[in-house]
């Protein structure tokens, strides 16, 4: 079973549920926001998406991770919009024959996932100032202006 | 007799929206434009605001080709590097 999606508020959990036979191998992945980003403290993460690719293109990456590593079973839950430092951003489950190549998968999933998915982060301090995650010269250029915009 | 331009929506993401001060906003272009094409205009309507920021185009929710045709009403979107997870 291939399942994912993009939602915004917190993400529920999984439930148990029997494995098919083959299973011998099943890894949970929760992504967690920690209480830094760039080197600044901060009170959450904001989670910005393009609605509706990011959606399809977690759904593509689902689908050929489960076909190159053979896997049984493939969740991926992604929350958007704020997450406060300590809760999930990001849950996987991946089920396997055998646990190296659900390893594998996982590790794979999650690179291809930020390079693909149409999901940006914004820091958020604990005065709610929001700021880019990634570098670019705007923040180089002028730090206090552009982390004072937030998205929209 | 057929339209001799088209015209196609702009979605800009993460810091190239702040860069270029909007969320979206529309392009009106030659009918037959190509992506490609569209990223030219879509820089020099920016005029150095996208300077050194990498991004990649998509097309109606898809990673498209420069080569990739617009037809009228189409969605046209800047993707900066992404980080998700």
């Amino acid at each position: 079973m291939i399942r994912v999606a993009v939602l915004d508020g917190p993400l529920p959990v999984f439930e148990e549920r029997p494995a098919p036979g083959g299973c011998g191998s099943e890894i949970v992945f929760h992504g967690r926001v920690r209480d830094t980003e760039k080197q600044r403290p901060i009170a959450a993460l904001f989670y910005e998406h393009y609605e509706g690719m990011a959606q399809r293109e977690l759904q593509r990456l689902a689908e050929q991770t489960a076909e190159r590593f053979a896997l049984l079973d493939l969740i991926c839950l992604h929350r958007v919009g704020d997450v406060p430092v300590g809760e999930s951003s990001v849950r996987v489950v991946l089920r396997s024959k055998h646990r190296a190549e659900g390893i594998e998968a996982l590790a794979w999933f999650v690179r291809e996932l930020k390079r693909r998915v149409p999901i940006w982060k914004w820091g958020v301090t604990p005065t709610g100032e929001r700021f880019p995650s990634t570098h670019c010269e705007g923040c180089a250029a002028a730090e206090s202006e552009h982390h004072s915009h937030p998205p929209g | 007799m057929e339209p001799t331009t088209i015209r196609v929506r702009v979605r800009c993401f993460s810091h190239l929206r702040y860069e270029l001060g909007t969320d979206a906003f529309d392009l009106e272009l030659p009918a037959g434009s190509t992506l490609g094409q569209a990223s030219e205009r879509i820089l020099e309507r920016a005029a150095g605001k996208l300077e050194g920021l990498p991004f990649r185009m998509a097309l109606n929710g898809e990673f498209s080709e420069a080569s990739a045709t617009l037809s009228a009403g189409d969605e046209v979107a800047l993707i900066p590097p992404v980080q998700g997870g």
